[in-house]
């Protein structure tokens, strides 16, 4: 091992087993992690799913209960989207390939990444524990109102749904942050966005849905267990509220999730193709196209899935046009796969063999999305085994299949052995006739008139043959997953060395050894083009290197052209992560068994873990340019667009109480309702003037800082805490002084959210001020280096605008509208 | 040869990121104006919606266009090399061709949204 790499492997690997396990940063390792935890609910998950075909394959059959039938499939639904499909491509092979294909050595924020994981783990841990108990959630993984309310659905199955989802979506939100800020600003220098893998494109795509398409989940699974909890009446038409507000908040969500899971896939087979087919991909540009304008589309959808509601006629055509219209990047893309394969010159090796049953199954799927996107034929079969059929044709077949594409073809990097090429394809035969055989006569069965969810049928339904026949094809996939795990364990143990490059690939992961070091690559290449391993001039050094130090660093670039390369000093490991992760947890925990002294134990833990992860690293070493680690300021900095992204997440959601807001005014007679009167303005002007008057000191502490003005900075922050801290004292006077509860109607319940999650607001930052103070009085900042002050003052001046928002619609409009 | 002056070279960046986010935030901003003026529409009665549509969808069209028009002029990459899209391309010229593609794509998808309020009785 040379001087360099020795060096670089010091500075990068996590020594020591506990250290190892608990403490490690590594998106390597965390992708592997997620990519084994994935499949280990997979496992469980799948299990259900052969417990459910065993129970249809004959009628009347009774090896489970109703009421345990509905806990399966709540639970098959629930683990394989949120717990092993959405996880495993984004945590997993998102984590393990996005750094090493864009030519970096790590995450943007690696403790965040690993805090993704623990919390990840912890979330399914929560969910999956309700089985174990015998009070798995039964509502169905879409979780409709009013079945999981608590007049419905008494006992605690329904909150750890709840709880469990908006738990785990921290970590899928955090994960998202990561990964844009990781493909903007990490990649090597020469990758501009023309010659970004699609792959990557596709990541990028997916983590902006993500930060758009989360929110809408949370806040509905947070109002369904706050009305469950704690007696509000967001989704009680019996008091103001509004069933129809769950189905929109969840599928604004539902639906771009399909493709939060399907674009990954898209990106998967994108990159397999071409490889397998020796040629370069066939129209970038419209891929790139396709993937974006899908991404937008995806969420004019979400109306698709309420088409029996009763909404208007017309209402319904908008989305039934949104509907088709996203068949165009659909189809483009399955024309440009068909284009590379055509002009390709083909290698048949298993992961392209799945790739190609994508292509098949995914059409399928495609044909009986357009048809369900004809309101018409939709209210024929809306609830029937024929929505089954074609969610599992999209989902397995658009998203299962390109995973084990993914896994045939990226394995060999992860793990530097090959796997069987022979047992690859018994598992791809086995898999796929099995897949079809499960779920095509599901079309069939729908079309007869089989419901979902229901556990039997009588014998003289005619539906006894098609069952079987889809329960005989559930086993053989069984089978083929077994073969699969079985090839991977053999591969392990005697698999043919993968070398650097088996499949002769052109994206950089394949630049490096298999299975990568720690630090990915000994020297950060510089990227002539999209394919640089295709390329007669190979990545080059021609940029000074980062690495020859004991900090950990890699290049940070712009964000269209990748270039203006500066150094980043990257964390190392530490246990903050998973103490965090831990503290969040036992908050859950807390709030589940409505245990304040478990809910207070959580929130000290995590405060006081996040108080010592925002205190900076020992600054007293050196990079490898022989000077003081620099912190980037500004838009080089990546912290400024993780900054930015957190606030793009919580302006979502605030629009979307708004939203809430005004969508349970439209149907309400009177406003506010019940007869209260609308909300005094005394207090809330004092407030507005309170908050706005506190930006002045963080513009002048922020402007002092810039002069090298220490004294300008801690006074400014000061007072700025001292006017946070009177608007929040007032904001308890005026709740003290309501006639009203949060659970007497829709709008209490309303007006107490909106108004309290703006408070916490403020509260955070405040802390957030509160340890800027602590550092500036420590001398951590000056002109050079004070992106910590620019930070926490962008931050404070989002909570003071959304202010004038909470402040206009919540006190002014019943007022005046 | 002619060099960019960097004012005029951020604000072509930013005309490209203008050409390349207009077409699908004007289409979002169509349907979901158009969705919430038919609810209103069939409660009050009151709104004269299928002027108004058309009105909208004349000025997202428009936006959508315009954006295609200022992508257009980066098709065409700097002396005209490494033009083919299987190969390499460009950044200017990536975007601009994606600020094309996407107009045409949501010039397509705002008519369908408009469509059915011609067609279909509207509060049925």
């Amino acid at each position: 091992m040379t001087t360099t790499a020795a060096r670089l492997t010091r500075t990068w690997e996590a020594p020591g087993f506990v250290r190892g396990i608990f403490a490690n940063v590594d998106h390597k390792q965390i992708g592997l992690r997620y990519i084994a935890t994935a499949f280990v609910f997979m496992g469980e998950a799948g299990i259900g799913g052969l417990v459910m075909r065993t129970q249809l394959a004959v009628p009347n059959n009774t090896i489970v209960s109703p009421d345990h039938y509905n806990q399966v499939f709540t639970l098959h639904g629930t683990v394989m989207i949120f717990l092993f499909a959405t996880p495993l491509l984004i945590g997993g092979l998102g984590n393990y390939l996005i750094p090493l294909m864009i030519g970096s050595r790590d995450m943007a924020f690696p403790r965040l990444n690993a805090l993704s994981y623990w919390i990840y783990l912890f979330a399914g841990m929560f969910i999956y524990s309700s089985f174990f108990v015998g009070k798995a959630p039964n509502g169905g993984w879409f979780a409709y109102v009013p079945l999981t309310s608590v007049a419905y659905s008494p006992g605690i199955n329904l909150d750890f749904w709840a709880l469990g989802i908006v738990f785990l979506g921290i970590s899928t939100t955090a994960s998202a942050v990561n990964f844009i800020v990781t493909i903007f600003k990490l990649r090597a220098p020469g990758m501009n966005v023309a010659r970004m893998p699609l792959f990557v494109w596709a990541m990028l795509v997916t983590s902006f849905a993500i930060v758009f398409a989360l929110p809408p989940l949370t806040l509905g699974a947070s109002l369904l267990e706050i009305d469950r909890q704690y007696g509000t009446h967001f989704y009680d038409p019996g008091a103001g509220g509004s069933v129809l507000l769950w189905q929109h908040l969840f599928w604004v969500f539902g639906h771009p999730e399909v493709y939060i899971m399907f674009l990954p896939a898209v990106g998967i087979v994108s990159t397999v193709i071409p490889t397998f087919a020796r040629t370069r991909i066939a129209a970038y540009t419209l891929l790139v196209l396709s993937s974006v304008s899908i991404g937008f589309i995806s969420f004019g959808v979400w109306v698709h899935h309420m088409f029996s509601v009763g909404l208007p006629p017309v209402s319904l055509a908008f989305f039934a046009a949104a509907g088709m219209a996203i068949t165009i990047p659909s189809g483009i893309q399955i024309f440009a796969w068909i284009a590379t394969i055509w002009k390709g010159d083909i290698l048949w090796r298993t992961p392209f063999l799945f790739a190609v049953g994508f292509l098949f199954t995914i059409m399928l799927g495609g044909f009986t999305g357009v048809m369900v996107s004809a309101v018409p034929f939709d209210w024929q079969v809306t609830d029937s085994q024929f929505i089954v059929a074609h969610l599992h044709y999209v989902l397995v077949g658009g998203v299962v299949l390109p995973i084990f594409a993914a896994l045939y073809y990226w394995l060999p990097k992860m793990t530097g052995r090959m796997l069987d090429e022979r047992l690859g394809q018994w598992h791809f035969w086995l898999f796929f006739i099995g897949f079809n055989l499960t779920f095509f006569p599901m079309h069939l069965m729908g079309l007869y008139g089989m419901p979902r969810r229901v556990y039997t049928y009588e014998p003289d339904f005619g539906l006894t043959g098609l069952n079987l026949v889809s329960t005989v094809g559930a086993f053989m996939q069984a089978a083929g997953i077994a073969v699969f795990v079985l090839n991977f364990v053999l591969s392990m143990i005697r698999g043919d060395e993968a070398g650097d490059d088996p499949w002769r690939a052109g994206t950089l992961e394949w630049a490096t050894t298999s299975p990568p070091e720690a630090f990915n690559f000994r020297e950060i290449p510089t990227v002539h083009s999209r394919d640089p391993l295709w390329d007669a001039a190979a990545p080059t050094r021609s940029v000074a290197q980062p690495g020859d130090s004991v900090l950990r660093e890699t290049f940070a670039t712009s964000v269209l052209d990748a270039d203006q390369p500066h150094v980043l000093v990257m964390p190392g490991e530490t246990y903050l992560p998973f103490l965090l992760a831990l503290g969040i947890g036992i908050l859950f925990v807390g709030i589940l068994f409505n245990r304040m002294e478990v809910v207070v134990a959580g929130a000290v833990i995590g405060l006081a873990v996040t108080a010592l992860w925002m205190w900076p690293a020992d600054r007293s070493v050196q990079t490898s340019t022989g000077r003081k680690p620099k912190s980037l300021q500004g838009t080089e900095a990546p912290a400024t667009w993780g900054l930015l992204m957190f606030i793009a997440t919580e302006s979502i959601f605030f629009a979307l109480l708004f939203s809430c807001y005004f969508y349970i005014r439209s149907g309400a007679g009177a406003w506010p309702q019940g007869g209260i009167e609308s909300p005094k303005l005394l207090t809330p002007s004092i407030n507005t003037v309170i908050l706005l008057a506190s930006s002045v000191p963080i513009f002048w502490a922020d402007a002092s800082i810039k002069r090298g003005n220490q004294a300008g900075l801690r006074i400014g922050f000061a007072l700025s805490f001292l006017l946070g801290a009177v608007f929040l004292v007032l904001q308890l006077r005026e709740y003290g002084s309501l006639p009203f509860h949060a659970n007497v109607n829709a709008y209490t319940g309303l007006f107490f959210v909106i108004t309290a999650f703006h408070g916490v607001h403020v509260f955070v930052g405040m802390l957030m001020n509160a340890s800027t103070q602590v550092r500036a009085w420590a001398g951590h900042f000056s002109s050079e280096d004070h992106l910590a002050v620019q930070n926490a003052g962008w931050y404070w001046h989002f909570v003071d605008v959304v202010w004038l928002f909470v402040f206009s619609i919540v006190y002014i409009s019943p007022h005046v509208i | 040869m002619q060099h960019a002056t960097p004012v005029s070279a951020h604000s072509r960046g930013l005309l490209l990121w203008y050409a390349v986010l207009v077409g699908p935030v004007a289409w979002s901003g169509h349907l979901l104006f158009s969705y919430l003026l038919v609810s209103t529409a069939c409660d009050t009665g009151q709104v004269r919606m299928r002027i108004i549509i058309a009105a909208l969808t004349i000025v997202v069209e428009a936006l959508v266009l315009s954006g295609a028009a200022i992508g257009s002029r980066s098709w065409r990459p700097p002396g005209n090399r490494l033009a083919d899209d299987d190969g390499d391309l460009n950044r200017a010229s990536f975007m601009g061709r994606l600020a094309v593609f996407e107009g045409v794509l949501f010039f397509v998808a705002a008519l369908f949204t408009a469509a059915p309020v011609y067609f279909l009785r509207v509060c049925a």
